[in-house]
């Protein structure tokens, strides 16, 4: 299909969903009820790592309209420890979903109560005694890996969950022969997604039936039934999972962890159980993300030029990165992208993951190619500024060129296609920098605000395939055809907010020369579609339309062989538009009497010829040409199948007498290969980079020493509002991917994985009078304040006067 | 997390609220809610009974009483910052319950809510302590009239018994040629702040400052006016009084770590934010005509 | 954090000491205790009802006395849990005459926890200090109502 020939496909189409999300008629899983249901709550460990010596739940269970009060040791009788979503040479830790000899984070599930209603459930907690013995905890990340650090899981004589490391390219010379050699310390906090709907899950235990169904807010409802079906050792044909509208998962949603817990309840009492996770219990226990410290040292040549990295990153996963959620992983693909966009001659990384105590640690829109770009651009903006360099010239000089794709990057990714140069050169115009610039100048020193500007570029790797993972490297897809011509795509995606209940139709009503009204996308309930992995590493537009466009590609096909057996002609004379089967120059039939005939009168047996296996529907199964699990000559391998890019730009004031920075203009240049719907690219992009600011400036799970979270409700955990960001300015390049059906790449996180490298840049540009560098984040007025009072020339200006 | 079992109660008129307080020991009346609900659900609070004053008219009003203002407790925040009377006696009270949370919050919640559940950074009683105000408090046996100063206790506690209400809050209008400021600064908009200033500056004929008021919030247990007249009466208000002022502000001031920021930054906040008040009080004084 | 404060009390050291340190003193003057358990000599199980302008719930807490030095010191530690979340505290009570009353100096590091809202932290400590003004109070009021002890009671 040429691009002249779509007509969906790249059109910004109202989203189907928005009518029935924003009129209240949405129906999310605690919209769900069923008869008898029973509500669940759950007692949490209240210290960062204990030993818990007895637990007293017969108050509790007295309590009137209280059905279940279960322990770890009495969930034994129904369920194992939680499967591993990952393991590549990670130590698997043996943990349950309710605490048993230890509990690891303070806000662990203990125990577990399931009562008429959610009060109920709590006033049962209150009756349930517990002797906890505290035990020492560590929650630093270089505090964990120091040799006298508590141990979580003893018998592994260390807090090391996994590590991993490369090297190519002659190091060692490189860097002798170097003539600058930069080094960076460049830590970032802990925060994560905090979706709207926090994790919801009703589960209903049928013994009559045999049968366990779970509705779950949740990315992947098969990924979640393999889990829960191995969890309780249950046959998996036994297990439905249904996905009803997601209030948004960007990541945190892609495990089942105290989802089983209302399983359990449900298996002990015998009716359906909902949890309805509360905000509290969200921060506590959810999925947390990023926390780690990098080292980089870089080799430059006096002209600029990108010679030798050497990297270390230490990551911290929480009580665990593996079972809870595959946190993990996400350590690693960091280290395979830290050389980013640029081009090396000598790379080395090395990956340290550690276990604290701290809640389990999943992903978060960006799964690591966040953790590459944050010390990366922050190192080329420094390294400009040391070499004389503007930030762009200094990218401009190192960029990947965009005749040199595919390219191999030095760390094994194959790169698919990109414009980097062009991108960064749009942004530059997009934001006005030399406008910006010139009013700096002039702005400087004349109040307490100071302008300042930050630029970043990222890679957004996509289409991710993880070996011995949940993230695996396949999509299947059915695309069926109905009786009266309409379709039917029955697909394990799981639109999560992003709209895929949208674009879909797109990509299909293009495929077939119909119209976007004539496609339904049937998603989120595994006993009605294939196995699929759902979205996540912006596999939408890599794995899933690929798989779908291929799919109704060759329904066509086989619809065309039936069409061209009833007027015996050739199939190639006939094409499909409008939902009407056209011969060239001659007969035409609309697609509503395909259906008819081929269903209803005189049907298959009548018409269709005996080559075609299937003229009613399509499975179909894609998997990426370019990922390998197989190491090549140089031990690299790769786990990605296109790379979407771009830059983007913040420009900031801040208030040097309070430490406020305000955000006056955003701009964001994307390429993510062909855009199958503009308007939820956009969408997607202004939504992901709103996220990323917010863990630049204000998101943070603050662990103090004794391994006590502050950030437990929505005043001390805070999202960016929309009177923290001004308007967004976007533009795009479109290079297409050839490793895709159409040549689209995906793009849900590129916009999340800049932000906290461009504000950086920002700060760092607008504070550059007063010599200081940022170091710490989030960029909280506090912190702001405390890096300026560093300086001599600021204590000069606006320290004295108390 | 949701709140303990509780009955609730309505009433309509002030002798029907005292009957519903006496009937039970653990009564908390609600009336804009926006304080108290949170911490029911957070469990933190916990009362047997919610006696729920919404109906009672007489708790509504704002009035111009001679050389004072005197608003009832139920009046909402955003009927204060509409009230055309408010407005041009007490331009201070607008400014500062302006930075009250959102516009939701502003339709619901009460100025008198507010000053009841005594928050340390709370605008409302920041601008009351700037202000001067006076609280009525009844109970069934009669009234009292107490200063704001001593009225605010300590965080979340303030000198008002189970079994009484606050009725009216008793505003002096400030004289001629006062000008007001009320600066804040919060994480993000319409968060509790973490240190907030109101500023009240009268200026004499030849622009020398002719009295002074001025109260913090965020750097006490409670809202606090903190006397700096020495620093200021009698001259012009220049940078350097204004840095004199902030000086005696942060001898007489002691503010502590706590979830909202550290005290070192919250003291250095007040330095920025007295000095910025004061410079913008003394400015919109002058600006008047004598 | 600190958590310091004095309070004068009408009566001797030595009468002042023993009711400090005297489970059933402590029991009744505790505002709002409903009970108080001896686990061991001078460690106890208390559990109060805290009705504080909005906040209220019951608590647990066990406190530990020690290092004593009858007449002018001890050493107390004390943790509790509630509705609010955490609170511990440790440190040292000391006694010192002035006139025939009795200055009770006490000086305590505290630390909180547990998943509290923003909203209750802030009040933890201004609140402490509260109650604790009040346990003196109380105290005071029980000892103006005692007889002044037996001469042999009084330890050098």
């Amino acid at each position: 299909m040429t691009k002249s020939t779509s007509k969906w496909v790249g059109a910004s189409l109202a989203r189907k969903q928005d009518l029935r999300l924003v009129t209240g008629h949405g129906r999310y899983t605690d919209d769900v009820s069923l008869p008898g249901m029973l509500h669940a709550a759950m007692l949490r460990c209240p210290h960062a790592h204990a030993r818990i010596k007895s637990i007293d739940v017969s108050r509790a269970r007295a309590l009137q309209g209280v059905h279940a009060v279960l322990t770890g040791e009495d969930a034994k009788r129904y369920w194992g420890p939680l499967p591993p979503t990952i393991d590549i040479g990670m130590k698997v830790p043996t943990v349950y979903a309710l605490a048993t000899e230890k509990a690891y984070y303070m806000g662990e599930p203990v125990v577990a109560v399931a009562a008429d209603t959610r009060y109920l459930a709590e006033d049962a907690l209150e009756l349930i005694d517990i002797e906890y013995e505290p035990l020492a905890a560590v929650t630093d990340t270089e505090a964990a890996l120091a040799p006298d650090a508590p141990l979580l899981y003893p018998e592994w004589g260390d807090n090391v969950q996994c590590e991993w490391g490369m090297t190519v390219g002659a190091l060692d010379e490189t860097f002798a022969n170097a003539d600058h050699v930069f080094e960076y310390r460049l830590p970032q906090h802990r925060y994560s997604g905090a979706s709207l709907e926090a994790r919801a899950a009703l589960a209903h235990f049928d013994a009559y039936n045999r049968k366990l169904t779970l509705y779950c807010s949740t990315q992947s409802p098969n990924l979640v039934r393999t889990l829960v079906a191995q969890t309780f050792r249950f046959p998996e044909h036994d297990v439905q999972v249904i996905a009803p509208d997601i209030g948004g998962g960007y990541g945190n949603k892609l495990q089942a962890d105290a989802e089983v817990i209302p399983c359990l309840l449900s298996l002990a009492t015998g009716r359906p159980v909902k949890w309805t996770e509360s905000r509290q219990e969200n921060l506590l226990s959810g999925m947390q993300c990023r926390d780690y410290v990098w080292y980089l040292k870089v080799a430059v040549s006096r002209d600029g030029i990108l010679q030798g990295l050497d990297a270390q990153v230490y990551g911290n996963v929480g009580c665990d990165g593996t079972c809870h959620a595959a946190g993990a992983g996400k350590f690693l693909v960091a280290a395979a992208y830290v050389p980013g966009p640029y081009k090396w001659q000598a790379f080395r990384v090395a990956t340290k993951v550690a276990v604290s105590n701290k809640a389990p640690s999943g992903a978060y829109r960006g799964y690591g190619k966040d953790i590459a770009n944050y010390p990366l651009e922050v190192a080329m903006n420094r390294m400009a500024d040391a070499l004389g360099l503007t930030p762009a010239e200094f990218r401009r000089r190192n960029f990947v060129g965009k005749d040199e794709f595919p390219y191999q990057q030095i760390s094994g990714p194959i790169y698919d296609s990109g414009d980097y140069a062009q991108c960064l050169a749009k942004l530059l115009a997009l934001v006005d920098y030399d406008g910006v610039k010139r009013r700096q100048a002039e702005t400087q020193g004349k109040s307490a605000k100071y302008l300042g500007i930050g630029i970043a570029s990222m890679l957004e790797p996509s289409g991710g395939a993880v070996p011995n993972c949940i993230f695996n490297s396949y999509e299947v897809a059915t695309v069926r055809f109905m009786p009266e011509g309409g379709v039917l795509v029955l697909t394990g995606h799981q639109d999560i907010g992003q709209g895929t209940e949208t674009t879909l139709c797109q990509v299909v009503a293009d495929e077939l020369g119909i119209t976007p009204d004539d496609v339904r996308v049937v998603y989120g309930d595994t006993n009605a579609v294939p196995y699929g992995m759902g979205p996540w590493s912006s596999r939408g537009a890599t794995f899933n339309v690929s798989c779908i466009a291929e799919a109704a590609r060759r329904l066509k096909t086989n619809l065309r062989e039936v069409v061209a057996n009833l007027w015996q002609c050739e199939a190639t004379r006939l094409d499909v538009a409008d939902g009407v089967v056209v011969e060239a120059g001659g007969r035409t039939m609309t697609l509503r009497d395909l259906g008819n005939q081929l269903h209803l009168w005189p049907g298959a047996f009548g018409i269709v010829p005996k080559h075609v296996t299937n003229p009613f529907e399509v499975t179909h199964y894609w998997t990426s040409p370019i990922a390998s699990w197989v190491p090549d000559e140089l031990g690299r391998i790769r786990l990605y199948s296109t790379h979407p890019s771009g830059s983007s730009a913040i420009v900031v004031e801040v208030d040097a007498e309070t430490g406020k920075i305000e955000v006056k203009d955003i701009a964001i240049v994307d390429d993510c290969g062909v855009i199958i719907n503009p308007m939820i690219v956009d969408g997607q992009l202004h939504g992901g980079y709103v996220q990323g600011i917010g863990g630049a400036l204000m998101e943070e799970f603050h662990y103090d020493e004794r391994g006590q979270l502050w950030n437990t409700d929505l005043t001390s955990y805070l999202h960016p509002l929309a009177t923290d960001v001004p308007d967004i300015k976007c533009d795009h390049v479109i290079s297409p991917s050839p490793y895709t059906a159409l040549g689209t790449k995906g793009m849900g996180e590129g916009s999340t994985i800049m932000p906290c490298a461009v504000m950086v840049n920002a700060v760092d540009d607008a504070l550059k009078p007063f010599g200081v560098r940022v170091s710490d984040l989030p960029l909280t007025p506090e912190r702001v304040i405390r890096l300026l009072e560093t300086s001599a020339v600021w204590r000069d200006m606006y320290g004295v006067g108390v | 997390m949701k709140p303990k079992a509780f009955d609730y109660v309505r009433v309509d008129t002030l002798p029907a609220l005292f009957v519903a307080l006496q009937a039970h020991d653990d009564a908390k009346i609600i009336a804009g809610g926006q304080s108290l609900v949170p911490m029911m659900n957070f469990r933190v609070a916990q009362p047997e009974v919610l006696v729920d004053i919404n109906g009672i008219e007489a708790l509504r009003h704002i009035q111009r009483d001679g050389m004072r203002l005197r608003i009832g407790a139920m009046a909402r925040y955003q009927d204060l910052i509409d009230s055309p009377q408010v407005r041009a006696c007490l331009p201070l009270l607008v400014e500062a319950l302006g930075h009250v949370g959102y516009p939701a919050i502003r339709n619901r919640g009460t100025l008198g809510g507010s000053v009841v559940h005594n928050d340390p950074s709370a605008e409302g009683g920041v601008a009351l302590c700037c202000l001067g105000a006076e609280l009525v408090v009844a109970s069934a046996t009669g009234e009292r009239v107490v200063p704001i100063a001593d009225f605010l206790v300590t965080t979340y506690l303030t000198d008002i018994a189970p079994h009484e209400v606050l009725t009216e809050i008793r505003i002096p209008v400030p004289e001629p040629r006062t000008g007001s400021a009320f600066r804040e600064v919060a994480k993000r908009v319409g968060d509790f702040a973490i240190v907030n200033v109101a500023a009240l500056v009268s200026v004499g004929a030849n622009e020398e400052v002719s009295a002074v008021s001025l109260a913090l919030g965020g750097v006490a247990e409670t809202p606090v006016a903190i006397d700096v007249s020495r620093a200021l009466l009698g001259r012009p208000l220049d940078a350097t009084r204004a840095t004199e002022a902030a000086r005696l502000v942060d001898e007489a001031t002691d503010p502590q770590d706590d979830n909202v920021a550290g005290g070192a930054y919250k003291r250095h906040l007040a330095g920025v934010l007295v000095k910025q008040a004061l410079t913008a009080a003394y400015a919109d004084a002058t600006a008047m005509g004598a | 954090m600190k958590f310091e404060g004095e309070s004068r009390l009408k009566g001797t050291r030595a009468a002042v000491w023993h009711a400090l340190v005297d489970p059933a003193v402590i029991e009744r003057c505790t505002p709002g205790c409903q009970s108080l358990a001896i686990m061991a000599p001078d460690d106890f199980e208390l559990v109060t009802k805290v009705g504080i302008a909005s906040i209220s719930g019951t608590y647990k807490g066990r406190m530990r006395l020690g290092e004593k030095v009858a007449g002018e010191r001890y050493a107390m530690s004390a943790e509790g849990a509630g509705p609010i979340g955490t609170m511990s505290v440790a440190g040292v009570v000391t006694l010192a005459d002035v006139g025939d009353e009795t200055l009770v100096g006490y000086a305590f590091e505290a630390t909180v926890g547990g998943a509290m809202t923003g909203m209750a932290q802030r009040a933890l400590l201004p609140i402490a200090k509260l109650l604790t003004k009040q346990f003196f109070k109380s105290v005071d009021q029980l000892l103006a109502a005692e007889a002044p002890p037996a001469a042999d009671e009084v330890e050098p």
